[in-house]
């Protein structure tokens, strides 16, 4: 079993200014971007933003990029659902300092403060980065207090990690024969008896090997 | 404002959650042909808890079948083939090999006729941008606490999956499957009812096949059948020599696998999940190692398990459990 990394550094505000990127700079431009798909700029920004990408096919294939970060993310944004130990203000300063090679100009720290898209961004890449351990586990038996189904949002949140305090055990020492019953059961998906068709379901098994020592 | 520009802002509309009339019955049946019949190619990501899981999966239509490869992309080498009935298992040690005969009960079969979809509520939430592609969002809804709901993402372009996330009762994603990117290959116009070899019945089949006492639950959760009952006498997984039972039921939507096996010196016993799977393993009438695992909660599972009584064969009574 492994566990999530506690880095020991955290930035500093001088850190946080010397990442504040020239507005007119590539970085500069892309944090723009992230900021407008946030919804954190004005009408006169986003005009601004719009221009940028129309004449700038890089520019224009970062929006994409963006777009499938956040696709992939998105349940992972609320980091008060995420039951995870570690320094995100650190990771997220080396993201941020690795998504802009040229932020070592002289900026004002007023501009992060008044627009934290870059630690947005950051943040949200340093949640794909976080590995927490949970595969087979022991789950909590006691049957629901309620039989209401409850209104499903369209986009679920993130199931939390379950802790100690929930009995997680290690893998069972006969993982052999579990991946073995695994392989039975979804045998039997591919031949029709899930809602997901073909092969798809077997991402189970395939992914199942990680968990082990 | 430019033509780039009025895209973008639709784009962006859509993924501000627009909505408009869309049958998921039909959204549903859709993929289900798709994912039959077209050729594609694709990356995808597989979300469990915080743990991300990235693979690439390929799909082609042949004369023999469907061919699939399941791979993933980091870490050692595992991956699943499958050619027609055959599925292979290439993961840690010697491949195994599985046939996966079509059932007749599959969730498109049952669609508007049975009572497995009774169980559960279809919705259709609206259309989303998924790794750059637009797509219809239908969710199936859990008409009771005894299993998972399921969300689908369906390429409005050619009714693939883009992605999908089993969901508990509280809305809380267990896991997830999504692709980050696919290449469709083919006339997506040409996607048509496709009639799949069946099993005759699997469970009247086998079971008739095997007159001893079968263990079967006489409980299910509403609209789960018995699908397929096999029974062989050989080694078990423990390696101790005995009948191996394994009965496959489902509801269209999850599936349930029973394994009944000679129980070895240290059998598994407990609970365990993973993402929406669960397992109940435990030892029955003092020699017989018990698994049950599916898409159910463990609360569902356990009460499958309290039923499960050695009955004389009757095949009808394996099909309609009461």
């Amino acid at each position: 079993m492994t566990s999530p990394t506690r880095s020991q550094h955290s930035p500093s505000s001088a850190d946080v200014a010397s990442l504040a990127p020239d507005p007119d700079s590539p970085l500069g431009q892309r944090l723009r971007l992230s900021a407008a798909m946030d919804g954190a700029v004005t009408l006169a920004e986003l005009e601004h933003v719009l221009d940028d990408v129309e004449h700038d096919p890089a520019l224009a294939a970062t929006w994409s990029r963006y777009h499938r970060i956040g696709e992939t993310l998105r349940a992972a944004h609320s980091a008060d659902e995420i039951d995870v130990a570690f320094d995100a203000d650190s990771i997220a300063a080396r993201v941020a300092a690795t998504i802009g090679k040229d932020a070592a100009q002289p900026a004002k720290t007023e501009q992060m403060t008044r627009n934290p898209v870059s630690w947005a961004l950051a943040a949200s890449i340093v949640l794909a980065a976080v590995v927490s351990v949970l595969a087979w586990q022991t789950v909590d038996l006691a049957p629901s207090s309620s039989a209401e189904v409850a209104v499903v949002d369209p986009a679920p949140r993130i199931a939390r990690t379950q802790t100690a305090s929930n009995n997680l055990l290690p893998l069972p020492p006969q993982s052999e024969r579990i991946q073995r019953y695994l392989e039975q059961h979804h045998a039997g998906q591919t031949a029709g008896a899930g809602a997901i068709p073909g092969i798809l379901p077997w991402v189970r098994v395939v992914g199942f090997d990680a968990e082990r020592p | 404002m430019t033509r780039f520009r009025v895209v973008l802002l639709s784009l962006s509309l859509l993924s501000a959650n627009a909505t408009f009339a869309a049958d998921p019955q039909q959204l549903l049946a859709r993929m289900g042909q798709a994912a039959q019949q077209l050729d594609f190619d694709a990356t995808l990501v597989y979300r469990i808890g915080e743990r991300m899981f990235p693979m690439r999966l390929e799909h082609r239509v042949a004369a023999q079948g469907q061919q699939e490869r399941l791979v993933r992309l980091d870490g050692a080498l595992r991956m699943v083939q499958r050619n027609g009935e055959a599925v292979t298992c290439s993961l840690s040690g010697a491949d195994a090999e599985y046939r996966s005969q079509a059932l007749q009960q599959t969730l498109f079969k049952r669609l508007g006729q049975g009572t497995a979809m009774n169980a559960y509520a279809l919705r259709y939430l609206g259309a989303e941008r998924v790794s750059d592609r637009l797509a219809h969002v239908v969710a199936l809804d859990p008409g009771s606490a005894d299993r998972y709901g399921l969300r689908l993402w369906l390429d409005q372009e050619s009714g693939l999956y883009l992605r999908a996330a089993w969901v508990d009762a509280e809305g809380e994603r267990l896991e997830e499957v999504q692709l980050t990117e696919l290449k469709v290959f083919g006339d997506l116009s040409d996607l048509a009812e496709q009639v799949m070899p069946t099993s005759p019945s699997g469970a009247q089949e086998l079971l008739s096949q095997h007159p001893q006492p079968a263990w079967l639950p006489q409980w299910l959760p509403q609209g789960f059948e018995v699908l397929q009952v096999h029974a062989m006498d050989m080694p078990s997984t423990s390696g101790v020599e005995g009948r191996v039972w394994h009965v496959l039921a489902g509801d269209g939507i999850a599936s349930l696998s029973i394994v009944i096996e000679p129980a070895e010196a240290e059998p598994i016993e407990g609970r365990f999940a993973l993402g929406a799977l669960h397992m109940h393993s435990d030892v029955m009438a003092g020699s017989l190692q018990r698994v049950l695992m599916g898409e159910l909660p463990p609360a569902t599972l356990e009460r499958i398990a309290e039923s499960m009584q050695p009955i004389s064969v009757s095949p009808l009574s394996a099909q309609n459990p009461s």
